[in-house]
């Protein structure tokens, strides 16, 4: 079968001259290929046949009486003498209360069926994601096509990473949707052989309507080829991956997702892989190392020996070692996960990279020095002090000072006194400059900066949200604190200093 | 308590001649006014107005699904986005601001007090309050709508409305007005029921459109609450980041789900309800026959109403909700249906051995039949769980509630206008393009959306900018319809607008209709009534009238004593 | 809520002859209305509780907080306020005027002292905040939102704290929509428009403020068995 969507009139001819009167003797529902289509199909036929019957029923009467009982004359009445008939009611009452509940019975009893998978059934993992869907098949093997095989029951488990979507594919007689934050399942049993769309059904957002994937369903043993060919870790399409690419796929495979994420956030069972390679770490003996190459390779095939800071020993499976050595004994897939590590660190450096990508320098870009230089204390301009004294509110009443004292005393945050433009070392090991960007940064994502000593996921991530609304309205309260940030520091400078006011280019 | 003392020296009343329209003029006579007739038009007028903003958005939606990939509309996500913004604020204006608030406001201000025999609803002042309410509301959402156009669709549904960058909170803010306005009008509604009935207006007396704007007032005064439960917390999703919705928060957006239908399904029997009394009416007036079977029409509204309240899971079937629960609400949703059929087949009996005319009132009330039952039978294909989830959230949904919210509501609430029509205004409109416009309209919402549900079958999910070019023509029939609907909606604007500049004077009661609100002259009079009526058989019979070819309409005559108990007595 | 019926009976003589007096001169509507509106209010509370329960029930909360003890005076300042309107509605249909002006007098105050002892409540609450963050730093939540894998799922004190606030705000607009009539109400009661056979704003005053208080006492406890 083919894809071919172009529309057109030759189409639209086509359409009316060959769909319609399929469609009309279906009774609309379209063709089901799916083990329980039957079902759905009597149910469907049996009540459309009732509906059909009735309101035939109800139009001829209508007509019939319109025609029958047209008024004369206007001074013409109806038979006052029969106002109501408390049989005949009943019985038009009892008549659709029974067909009703043989509808409902058949409608219950099929979805159960539909509804419960059978044990044993073949897994996949659907994961959906504004907009788009994935699909990851038992040998870790992942596309954007959904493979199904003929005359097997399949399970797919389904999870949603932001939004309501809804999982559908009319030929196959399912839906269900994806709620995020629970493990949705349905079943399919596929009969033949067949090409379809999975379109999603929920609402969700500006790409609702592109939201779709192909379905193909082949022989069992044609399927067993497809999803093999998925599992060639190295290609895409026919074509050769990158190493970093390779390695972006096993870590979803691998499930390395699970427990570190890539956006930098806190409070991940592990370490978050963002600016990682070629980083400062500490363990727990207070020491520091770098995370190059060697590290993270042992870090990978021992976990063991790992003593990071802030996470506990046994809890990283030490099973990779050898699934890694089954994907590729030459240690390529290792390298791949490297590789992929790399390419999210802004620290990566030659010594981090895996062997083979050394030379080609020019991926990955060494980290950056802090630009701003060391800075002296200024006086800040006048027409700064209303935003200073506003700043001034604003963290009382987000309760700042609750954990950041203003005095220089040591609290549950770091102190205030004398931060901005001031030299702050970061759990990385890094010395950054507390400049504008700086600021802004801890307090709308506090933990992608961490200060060193700091505790991960202390500090509230909700003052973001309090005070950037849609599209930024808030943009002045944050300039507002950081003025007064400014105003408790020695070392306040243009560079930590809120664009706007005072700040001419 | 409060508005009492506060309006205490606003309303000052016309006197009495004339009638409501101009006793009191100058547009402070109706801003402030405790007119439930003035009232209600201010409701009409409004309601046209964002029924007219919402039908214009649907001609966008309409035409930008001309093509696969989009006719307006197309070629990034962000184009996509202001598609979505333009369905999202169609399905908002038409459910929170026409379909929930303008029957009762418009229709039921008028005619309740009027067929009641009453001066005016319970509390007068509360009632003005209400509208007011309902203009904030809409100026609110025109804010947000300026500010950054909601994209969420009009459910609402977390975790994306928590996320996405529009104005959520100022749209929300705003129907949380209109909530309050509709649940101070369902209150309203139930006291003046309950304590302004004149003597003699038993309950078993009363009009079928009074049943149903009873029934409606409790879904409204019930189940409103929980809607602004559920946007305060959204909003407060928004602000404070509370986690009862996100799950990224440790919340569950299903429980969302469940808040938004307890009362959004019981809201369409709000919109439902007042639209069946409406046809209720007008089947009888124009059979010239006593309604059949009055108790179990009026006990079947009650029952809607009611068994409402307990079927909101058939939204969530495929939503992971267990399956016991999925049969709960399915079997309840089964069972609400029964009702319903019980009215449309005593609505034919009524026709039954009726002296039918076929006048544009009339028309609309069979087109209603036709289309609800339609509506109601998908309703039921829906309503079963095997085939739900193969047709949730598909065009086939949409199909489905076009049927029963356009044909149903918005063609019930037309015909009933028409009915009303020389009542509020004194003026006759033209008869021929009455009828003409009814069947245009009948023929472009079937033409609209019957394909709708062969595409939604097919395999069309809803809330698409593009779609897959197998499509296509059905949405192009769609479409077709929509222009044939637009184009009977400016022909009726026409002759409507002719009718009050240059239609025919109003009789007191041009159809033969024997509820009270035909007793008076047309347009009535401020205080409605100038002797208080008293009541002494049912709400229907008509074989003591007589018509008037010089007035144009109906007066009374003796009535026969051997017939005088017909009709519904008790 | 309270209309042209609330005009005492004199003024409604005064105004017989107008179009729409006579109708609009029913027994028993305001009172009504009034239980319309609060059973109305009911449904509005008890579905937020039935929320947060829903949330609160789905796992155990990462660290319990303390509610602040200040709850206790102000729960006891409305439950006296309760009284005091319950002593006013007596006092008038017992036709002791000036009782009924000191008795709605007193629960004007009492209203306003529990709003003010409600917010400092609210500020108490907000640095608790602190401790649960650092809370929900030791068992490994991200600020930023959602659970690390792997660990079991657990309600997160900022659920309780925001509760807390939804809660306490909801029913002090409530509280402020009762203090703007009963203010109407007493100034009337000054005015001397009220007496044995016609005092049906002090009703409806009454009834509401017994809702109000009724409300507190189960948020309070919910509250207290969830904190
Ligand atoms: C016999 C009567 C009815 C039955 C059995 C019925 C059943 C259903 C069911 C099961 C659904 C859920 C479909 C889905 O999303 O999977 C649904 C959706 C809907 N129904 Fe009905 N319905 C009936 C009458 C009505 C009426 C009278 C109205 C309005 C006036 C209405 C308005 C709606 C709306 C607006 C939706 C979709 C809401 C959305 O998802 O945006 N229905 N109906
Ligand atoms: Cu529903």
């Amino acid at each position: 079968m083919s894809f071919n969507f172009a529309p057109g009139a030759a189409n639209i001819i086509q359409m009316t001259t060959l769909k319609l009167p399929g469609v009309l003797a279906a009774w609309g529902l379209p063709h089901s290929d799916a083990v329980t289509g039957p079902d759905v199909q009597f149910l469907w036929d049996f009540i459309l046949g009732v509906a059909v019957f009735f309101t035939v029923l109800i139009v001829v009467l209508m007509v019939f009486f319109s025609i029958r009982y047209h008024a004369k004359t206007k001074n013409q009445v109806g038979d006052h003498g029969h106002t109501h008939n408390t049989a005949l009611e009943l019985t038009w009452s009892i008549i659709p209360l029974i067909l009703l509940m043989i509808m409902f019975v058949l409608g219950f009893k099929y979805y159960l069926n539909m509804d419960t998978p059978p044990s044993g059934a073949y897994k996949i993992d659907v994961q959906a994601k504004q907009w788009s869907w994935t699909f990851v098949y038992p040998n870790g093997g992942i596309s954007d096509k959904l493979y199904l095989p003929a005359g097997r029951p399949v399970r797919l488990d389904m999870t949603s990473s932001d939004v309501l979507h809804g999982f559908w594919i009319p030929r196959l007689s399912i839906q269900k949707d994806v709620v995020p934050g629970r493990v949705m399942t349905v079943w399919i049993e596929a009969k033949k052989s067949a090409r379809m769309w999975l379109q999603c059904a929920e609402y969700c957002g500006s790409g609702h309507s592109k939201m779709r994937a192909r379905v193909i369903v082949e022989p069992y043993a044609q399927f067993k080829k497809s999803v093999h060919a998925i599992a060639d870790i190295w290609k895409q399409n026919g074509k050769t991956l990158s190493l970093a690419a390779v390695g972006r796929k096993l870590h979803i495979t691998l499930g390395c997702i699970a427990c570190h994420n890539m956006t930098g956030a806190p409070g991940g069972v592990g370490p978050t892989w963002k600016n990682l390679a070629g980083s400062k770490v500490h363990d727990t003996n207070g020491q520091v190392v770098v995370a190059n190459y060697q590290y993270l390779k042992s870090a990978i095939l021992h976990p063991g020996h790992l003593k990071v800071k802030g996470y506990p020993r046994g809890i990283m499976p030490n099973t990779f070692a050898a699934q890694l050595k089954k994907i590729a004994p030459n240690g390529r897939a290792l390298d791949a996960l490297i590789a992929y590590i790399n390419s999210k660190s802004k620290y990566a450096n030659q010594q981090s990279l895996p062997p083979e990508l050394r030379k080609s320098s020019t991926t990955v870009q060494p980290s950056a020095k802090p630009k701003t230089a060391p800075v002296k204390a200024s006086g800040l301009p006048a027409a700064a002090l209303p935003f200073v004294s506003k700043g001034k509110v604003l963290v009382q009443t987000f309760g700042c000072t609750g954990c950041h004292s203003v005095t220089g005393a040591s609290g549950v945050g770091p102190t205030w006194k004398d931060l901005a433009g001031s030299a702050v070392t970061l759990t990385t090991g890094k010395v950054v400059t507390a400049d504008y960007k700086y600021l802004r940064e801890m307090i709308l994502h506090p933990g992608t900066l961490l200060v060193k000593g700091a505790t991960a996921g202390v500090m509230s991530g909700t003052y973001g949200s309090m005070l950037s609304g849609p599209k930024h309205p808030h943009e002045k309260k944050l300039k507002a604190i950081i003025w007064y940030l400014n105003s408790l520091s020695d070392h306040a400078n243009k560079a930590s200093w809120p664009p706007g006011v005072g700040t001419k280019k | 308590m409060t508005t009492a003392e506060i309006s205490e020296h606003i309303g000052e009343h016309a006197p009495i001649g004339g009638n409501y329209l101009n006793q009191g003029k100058g547009i402070k006579s109706w801003l402030f006014t405790l007119d439930h007739k003035r009232i209600g038009l201010m409701y009409l007028i409004s309601g046209l107005t964002m029924f007219f903003i919402g039908g214009m958005l649907a001609m966008v939606i309409r035409t930008q699904l001309l093509v696969p990939n989009g006719l307006i509309f197309h070629g990034s996500y962000e184009a996509y986005k202001h598609y979505n913004q333009v369905f999202t604020l169609h399905g908002i204006i038409m459910v929170f601001m026409v379909l929930v608030p303008i029957p009762p406001g418009a229709l039921g201000n008028f005619v309740l007090p009027l067929m009641l025999g009453a001066k005016d609803v319970a509390f007068p002042r509360l009632n003005l309050l209400s509208y007011y309410l309902y203009i904030t509301g809409a100026i609110m959402a025109v804010v947000s709508t300026l500010l950054g156009a909601v994209d969420t669709g009009w459910t609402f549904y977390t975790p994306f409305s928590i996320q996405t960058e529009t104005y959520v909170v100022w749209m929300v803010l705003g129907i949380f007005l209109l909530g309050f306005s509709s649940i101070l009008t369902g209150l309203n509604f139930i006291v003046t029921i309950h304590k302004l009935r004149a003597p003699g207006m038993k309950w078993f007396r009363m009009p079928m459109f009074v049943w149903a704007s009873y029934a409606t007032s409790i879904i409204q005064v019930a189940a409103t609450p929980v809607l602004g439960v559920t946007l305060l917390l959204l909003v407060a999703e928004r602000v404070m980041g509370v986690g009862i919705f996100n799950s990224a928060l440790g919340g569950d957006p299903v429980l969302f789900q469940d808040f938004f239908w307890f009362y959004s399904h019981p809201a369409v029997y709000i919109m439902i309800l007042p639209a069946m009394g409406i046809v209720g009416e007008i089947i009888t007036v124009f059979s010239r026959k006593p309604i059949f079977g009055y108790k179990f029409i009026v006990m079947s509204s009650l029952a809607i109403a009611l068994i409402g309240f307990v079927v909101w899971g058939h939204h969530l079937f495929v939503n992971g909700q267990s399956a016991e629960w999925d049969a709960i609400f399915s079997f309840m949703t089964f069972f609400v249906a029964v009702p319903s059929a019980v009215k449309v087949f005593n609505w034919l009996a009524t026709m039954y051995k009726g002296a039918i005319s076929l006048s544009t009132p009339m028309l609309y009330a069979l087109s209603f039949i036709v289309l609800f039952t339609i509506g109601g039978f998908t309703g039921v294909i829906l309503g079963a769980l095997a085939t739900n989830v193969v047709l949730h959230d598909t065009y086939f949904v949409v199909a489905h509630f076009h049927y029963v919210m356009m044909g149903g509501t918005i063609i019930a609430f037309i015909g009933g206008l028409h009915y009303w029509w020389p009542k509020m205004f004194g003026k006759m409109y033209n008869e021929t393009l009455g009828r003409i416009t009814c069947v245009m309209l009948f023929i472009g919402i079937n033409l609209t959306f019957f394909p709708q549900f062969i595409v939604g079958a097919e395999g069309m999910p809803r809330r698409y900018a593009t779609y897959l070019p197998q499509y296509q023509l059905y949405m192009i029939a769609s479409t077709v319809g929509a222009y044939i609907q637009l184009a009977a909606f400016l022909l009726m604007a026409g002759y409507l607008i002719h009718s009050l500049v240059r239609g025919k004077k109003a009789p007191a009661n041009p159809w033969g209709a024997s509820t009270l609100d035909w007793s008076m002259a047309s347009p009535p009079t401020t205080g409605n009534f100038q002797e208080m009526p008293v009541v002494t058989q049912g709400p229907y019979h008509y074989d003591d009238m007589e018509y008037d070819g010089r007035l144009g309409g109906f007066v009374h005559v003796d009535p026969v004593p051997a017939l005088a108990g017909a009709g519904v007595e008790h | 809520m309270t209309d042209d019926i609330d005009l005492p009976p004199h003024a409604l003589n005064a105004a017989a002859g107008s179009s729409r007096q006579p109708m609009l001169f029913v027994p028993g509507a305001g009172a009504m209305g009034v239980g319309l509106l609060v059973f109305s209010l009911s449904v509005l509370f008890a579905s937020s509780l039935i929320g947060y329960l829903y949330i609160r029930a789905q796992a155990p909360v990462v660290a319990h907080l303390r509610l602040p003890n200040l709850l206790w005076v102000s729960t006891a300042v409305l439950l006296i306020s309760s009284i005091t309107m319950h002593a006013g509605l007596r006092a008038i249909q017992h036709g002791r005027e000036s009782r009924l002006t000191r008795n709605l007098a007193a629960t004007f105050g009492l209203g306003l002292l529990f709003l003010i002892l409600q917010a400092i409540s609210a500020v108490d609450i907000f640095h608790s905040l602190q401790l649960s963050n650092i809370a929900m730093a030791r068992v490994g939540i991200r600020n930023t939102g959602g659970l690390a894998p792997g660990l079991t799922p657990v309600v997160q004190t900022h659920v309780l704290i925001a509760a807390f606030y939804v809660f306490t705000a909801l029913h002090a607009l409530h509280v402020i929509g009762g203090l703007i009539p009963l203010g109407v109400v007493l100034q009337r009661a000054i005015n001397g428009v009220y007496s044995r056979n016609y005092y049906p704003g002090v009703r409806y005053c009454s009834i509401y403020w017994h809702f109000l208080d009724v409300v507190w006492l189960v948020i309070f406890v919910v509250l207290l068995a969830t904190f």
